[in-house]
C-alpha cells in the first residue's frame, strides 16, 4: 500500500468494485491481543520442537539406513546363513515393565539391523539376575559338551544325517563367534559379565536349585501348633517334602502357648554333595567370546524424573543417533580389545554407561528391607491359613457359606506357594547384589573379549 | 493319510505364495536369494507356522467345547 490515506491505496484502488466490503480494505495489519500471542507462543514453539525432533530422526535413522544398505543386496548361497547376533536385554532396577529394555532395542537398534540383513534372536530376564542364571546355565551346558560328558544337539542330528554348509557343528561354532553379543543397558553388562564368571568359575554339574533350597526351608510355619515349640534348632530339612498333608496330629500335648512361627532360611549346605571329578576343574582360560557391541541406555522411572522424560520427549534424535551408531558399529563388525582399566585417555569399558546409574530410584537401594518386610508380612498371616485348611481338611468343622463360595487354599498349595515365593525373594535379593555392584572382572576374560567399535572409514569402501 | 498329504501340501503352497509376494522383491538380477530376501523369508516361515499353531489351538479348543458342533 501507498503511504497516503488508505482509501487512496492500491489495493484499495484495485479491488474497489471487486464487491468486497470496503471496510476490510481499510484494515490495518493488528498483532493479535497478548493473551492470544502467548498462547500462539508457546504452542508453536512446542509444536515446532517436537516437528522438528521427529523429522530429523527420521532423516538420522535414513542415514544410517542408507550406510548400510547395500549388505541387504548381497546374494546367499543355499546352504549358507546370514549374520546372526544375540541381543540380551533385562530388567532395569525399579521397573515394573520388564521388557523396557527389549522395546528400546526394538526401537532404535532394530531398523539398522534390518536393513542390513542381520538376524537377530533376543534374550530377555524377567526379573532381577534371570539373566545371569540363563547364561551360566548356557555355559555349564557348553562346558559339558566341551568335556563330551553330553551330546550336543548339532551332534545328535549329525549322526542321523550329516549337515552341509552352514548348519555343520563346526561352521555353526563360527557363526556364533562371528556373529557378536547384543547389550543393552549397563544393567544387562552387569548381569552378562556375573553371568560369564560364574559360568567359567563354577562346577559344571547340573544342579537342581530349586531342589536344594527347598530343602533348606524350614518346615516351623507348617508345625502343627499343639506341640510345644522346641528351642533353638529348627526341625530336620526333609520334612519339607516327606510329611503328608492327611495325616492325623501327631502329638496330643495341649499347650495354650502359641509356637513362633517365623520361617526362617536356614544358612546350611545343600544335602546332596556335588560329585567333583577330573573334568569339573575351572579351566584357567577361557575360549574366545563373540565381541560385544555394547547400546548406552538410561531409563526415567518415577514422579520425580517426570522433567526428564518431558526433555526425554523433545529430544529423541539423541537416543536415535546413540543407537543407530551403535547398531552401525555392529554391523561392520570392526573389533578392539575389550579396556578393563582407562588407557590413553579413553576410558575403561567396565565403566560403560555409568552416567545411567545416577537415574535409578532411590528405592532401588531399600529393596532387601523391602523383601524383609514382605515375609514378615506373610509369615504373619500364614498360621492362620494353615489353620483354617487342616481344620477343613480333616473334617474338625463344616466349611462356611463364604468358604465354599471360594474355597480357601489346601495345605499343599499353601507348601507350594511358599516354595515359591521364598523362591523369588532369594532370586530378587541375589539380582539385586549384581547390579548393585559395578561390573564384575575376571582375570581370564583378559585378551579374551572385544567390542565393536566405530569404523575406519578411510579403508572403507562401498561396493 | 491322504487327506493329512494333501493338507501338508496346502500349508506348504500357501506358505510359499504368501512369503514369496511379501519378501521377494519384483525385479532381480540373479537367481540366488540376497540376504535381506533370506532373512525376511526366515521371518515369514516362522510367522506363518506360529500362526497356525496358534489358530489350530483355538480350533480345537472350541470344538473341543462343543464336540460335533460348530
Amino acid at each position: 500500500m501507498t503511504e497516503s490515506a488508505p482509501q487512496k491505496g492500491g489495493l484499495y484502488a484495485a479491488l474497489r468494485f471487486t464487491g468486497i466490503p470496503p471496510s476490510w480494505l481499510e484494515k490495518r495489519p493488528k498483532l493479535p491481543s497478548r493473551n492470544w500471542l502467548i498462547f500462539i507462543g508457546v504452542v508453536g514453539s512446542l509444536a515446532t520442537l517436537y516437528v522438528d525432533d521427529r523429522r530429523k530422526c527420521k532423516q538420522i535413522r535414513e542415514e544410517y539406513i542408507s550406510k548400510v544398505r547395500h549388505l541387504a543386496e548381497e546374494p546367499l548361497g543355499n546352504a549358507e546363513w546370514g549374520r546372526k547376533v544375540t541381543v540380551y536385554s533385562c530388567r532395569y532396577p525399579e521397573d515394573q515393565d520388564h521388557e523396557r529394555t527389549m522395546k528400546y532395542f526394538k526401537k532404535y537398534v532394530k531398523p539398522i539391523f534390518v536393513a542390513a540383513a542381520i538376524d537377530f534372536d533376543i534374550i530377555n530376564g524377567n526379573h532381577y539376575g534371570a539373566l545371569t542364571n540363563k547364561i551360566v546355565d548356557d555355559i555349564k551346558k557348553r562346558r559339558r559338551e566341551m568335556a563330551g560328558l553330553e551330546k550336543s544337539h548339532d551332534e545328535l542330528l549329525q549322526q542321523v544325517q550329516p549337515l552341509r554348509g552352514d548348519r555343520a557343528p563346526a561352521a555353526r561354532q563360527k557363526r556364533e563367534l562371528e556373529g557378536g553379543t547384543v547389550i543393552i543397558g549397563r544393567h544387562t553388562l552387569k548381569e552378562y559379565m556375573e553371568g560369564l564368571r560364574r559360568g567359567w568359575s563354577e562346577s559344571m554339574m547340573p544342579r537342581d536349585v530349586e531342589e536344594e533350597f527347598a530343602q533348606t526351608l524350614s518346615d516351623e510355619p507348617f508345625a502343627d501348633q499343639t506341640i510345644q515349640a522346641q528351642d533353638g534348632e529348627l526341625p530336620s530339612p526333609s520334612s519339607f517334602n516327606t510329611s503328608s498333608p492327611l495325616s492325623p496330629p501327631s502329638n496330643v500335648l495341649n499347650t495354650n502357648q502359641k509356637v513362633s512361627v517365623f520361617g526362617q532360611l536356614q544358612r546350611q549346605q545343600p544335602s546332596k554333595p556335588i560329585p567333583v571329578t577330573a573334568l569339573d576343574v575351572p579351566p584357567a582360560s577361557i575360549p574366545p567370546q563373540p565381541a560385544f557391541g555394547l547400546i548406552p541406555y538410561t531409563s526415567h522411572l518415577g514422579f520425580k524424573q517426570v522433567p526428564y522424560m518431558i526433555y526425554d520427549f523433545f529430544t529423541e534424535r539423541y537416543r536415535v543417533r546413540s543407537g543407530a551408531e551403535a547398531a552401525f558399529n555392529v554391523v561392520m563388525g570392526q573389533k578392539r580389545p575389550f579396556r578393563n582399566r582407562e588407557s590413553e585417555g579413553y576410558p575403561s569399558d567396565l565403566d560403560f554407561d555409568k552416567q545411567s546409574e545416577q537415574y535409578i530410584k532411590t528405592s532401588w537401594r531399600k529393596l532387601p528391607k523391602r523383601i524383609e518386610d514382605a515375609k514378615k508380612e506373610y509369615y504373619k498371616e500364614l498360621p492362620a491359613k494353615v489353620k483354617v485348611a487342616r481344620e477343613l481338611a480333616y473334617g474338625e468343622r463344616e466349611p462356611t457359606r463364604s468358604e465354599k463360595a471360594n474355597p480357601p487354599a489346601t495345605e499343599v498349595e499353601l507348601r507350594s506357594q511358599r516354595l515359591k515365593k521364598e523362591l523369588k525373594w532369594k532370586e530378587d535379593l541375589e539380582g539385586w547384589q549384581v547390579l548393585r555392584d559395578d561390573v564384575h572382572w575376571d582375570d581370564r576374560f583378559e585378551g579374551v573379549l572385544e567390542v565393536y567399535m566405530a569404523p575406519d572409514l578411510q579403508n572403507y569402501t562401498q561396493i | 493319510m491322504r487327506h493329512e498329504l494333501d493338507m501338508v501340501t496346502d500349508v506348504f503352497n500357501r506358505m510359499v505364495a504368501t512369503c514369496a509376494s511379501k519378501c521377494l522383491n519384483q525385479r532381480y538380477s540373479e537367481g540366488e536369494l540376497t540376504k535381506g530376501e533370506a532373512v525376511c523369508v526366515d521371518r515369514c516361515v516362522g510367522k506363518f507356522i506360529e500362526a497356525n499353531k496358534v489358530i489350530g489351538e483355538k480350533l480345537r479348543e472350541s470344538s473341543g467345547m462343543n464336540p460335533g458342533g460348530m
